[in-house]
């Protein structure tokens, strides 16, 4: 669970960090991840992992979309603007989506079956999941810090004017960029859709919103590995606290189990707000 | 005199804020030409808009008698101009490596990459023992060498430096400005040099410009500027 939700904090973590914008819309793009995941496994039988593809490639052109005719018009101007932009295109898709697949609550189960780990139950869905994410990740960072297109976006992060003054084209990568932190949200909403047996609906992308800006933050602000590993910790959080609650028979144990980690969040940027891994 | 860069009538700044007032400039092929001037004159305001990271209002800018005025500065690069930045504008946590491989990121660049990082190596060999350590890690001195060697990486036949002995110790500072000498010796390189520092301005460049509140209030070849004009020198420049 917690590599998945670091997957999509990473998309959060890539457009702030390169183009210095708040994306809050995020949430919604995951949730058309998890859509795309639903629709394709209900109406056709695809396997989940698949869907990662269309969602990469819907991914890619909706952010293309957002960057070309919102974004790279007011990235420039005041940072309350890409805010109520962000706020506003999160509306615009989540009563898209409710027009369209109606606001109830879907889900499905993809059972390929259980592994037993020290007498708990893992559903390999899961596992899988997991491990997609894990390897997703490890792509892009093999991407960003093996090849060229990597460290010049690096280098953009670091200085956008330096940057063009290497000849890189300045726009054409932040497009590319911010279509491809959209991608990593609707991947991350796919995969969440297995770990979602009943909760998909046009609003579920709030609640993982907030968890993808407390880990952003929690990882350092624009720190890429610091988004993932904070992901990790996040879920590893949520889950065990879930499981321990649920043992003890306390009621809720899913929304408690939040109130924790959010709490232990909480005491860590206390102690270091920085971030895990922020600078300065 | 061939003219290799050649700015008139330019006018540009920030949001409303007008900042250059009808630049008329010129840099013949091969020669080093400085642009004098205090704080807020307009100096830094008239690179960037040269190399295209701001727009100009009015007024045009061509090289090699190509009009250029509108284009973007990743697009100037490969024609063979670049700017060595006021503030280095390197980035601090890669390595003076992937720095300099930056500075060859254009297909152009990337093909003379080997030849490019021997000419840097040669003018700057403190940057080859310190080629893995991060730019964010280097002196003043050193990061000034590493923001020449990347923008000569871009393979510029014609480069304009702003202020290239900011913050630095005198001592350092006449070191880098040396490699102007010997930039234009080895490569026949076409130089604009945008200085506070005057001695060095004066010392380095053939012709000179003073720029005032956003014009040019004063142009010419050194001796004559520094000879007869030089009671304008010392009121502008405080020498």
């Amino acid at each position: 669970m917690g590599s998945v939700l670091g997957l999509g904090a990473v998309g959060l973590s890539l457009i702030f960090g390169v183009l210095r914008v708040v994306n809050l819309a995020h949430g919604a793009f995951l949730m058309l991840g998890m859509y795309i995941t639903y629709w394709l496994f209900v109406l056709y039988g695809l396997n989940p992992a698949i869907s990662l593809i269309p969602s990469f490639i819907v991914g890619l052109l909706i952010g293309a979309i957002v960057y070309q005719t919102i974004i790279s018009r007011i990235m420039y101007g005041p940072e309350l603007s890409t805010l109520v932009a962000g706020v506003g295109l999160m509306i615009l898709l989540e009563e898209a989506a409710k027009v369209m697949w109606e606001p109830t609550y879907r889900g499905f189960i993809y059972d390929i079956g259980t592994v037993y780990v020290g007498g708990i139950g893992l559903p390999l869905s899961k596992v899988a999941s997991a491990l997609l994410s894990l390897l997703l990740v490890a792509v892009f960072f093999i991407v960003l810090y093996k090849t060229k297109l990597g460290t010049a976006v690096r280098a953009l992060m670091q200085d956008p004017e330096g940057a063009a003054l290497c000849g890189i084209n300045v726009r054409l990568m932040y497009a590319l960029m911010f279509s491809l932190g959209v991608s990593l949200a609707l991947m991350s909403g796919s995969l969440i859709a297995l770990h979602q047996q009943q909760g998909i609906n046009p609003y579920v992308g709030h609640s993982y919103l907030l968890i993808a800006f407390v880990i952003v933050v929690l990882g350092g602000l624009g720190s890429l590995h610091g988004a993932y590993v904070g992901g990790i910790l996040v879920g590893v959080i949520i889950s065990l606290s879930t499981l321990v609650f649920t043992f003890f028979g306390v009621p809720q144990p899913m929304i408690l189990a939040h109130f924790i980690a959010f709490l232990l969040i909480l005491i860590i940027l206390l102690l270091r707000p920085q971030g895990l891994f922020g600078g300065k | 005199m061939s003219r290799v860069l050649e700015v008139k009538g330019l006018e540009s700044g920030y949001g409303k804020i007008q900042v250059l007032w009808g630049v008329n400039l010129a840099l013949p092929k091969g020669g080093v030409v400085a642009v004098l001037g205090s704080n807020g004159a307009g100096k830094t305001t008239l690179l960037k808009t040269i190399m295209g990271l701001i727009r100009p209002w009015k007024g045009s800018i061509s090289l090699y008698g190509k009009d250029v005025t509108r284009l973007p500065a990743h697009v100037k690069v490969n024609l063979g101009i670049n700017m060595v930045p006021e503030g280095r504008r390197l980035f601090p946590d890669l390595t003076v490596r992937e720095n300099l491989e930056m500075g060859a990121y254009t297909k152009r660049a990337a093909e003379k990459k080997d030849d490019s990082l021997e000419l840097v190596f040669n003018l700057f060999p403190r940057l080859k023992e310190r080629i893995n350590q991060r730019a964010g890690s280097l002196s003043g001195g050193e990061q000034q060498m590493l923001a020449v060697a990347r923008a000569l990486m871009t393979r510029p036949s014609v480069l304009l430096l702003d202020e290239p002995s900011q913050g630095l110790a005198p001592k350092v500072a006449w070191e880098l400005a040396d490699t102007v000498d010997k930039l234009r010796g080895e490569t026949g390189m076409t130089i604009l040099l945008v200085e506070q520092n005057v001695a060095i301005a004066v010392e380095k460049a053939e012709y000179l410009y003073v720029l005032e509140q956003g014009r040019i209030i004063l142009e010419g070849p050194k001796e004559e500027v520094v000879t007869k004009k030089s009671d304008v020198i010392k009121a502008y420049l405080g020498l």
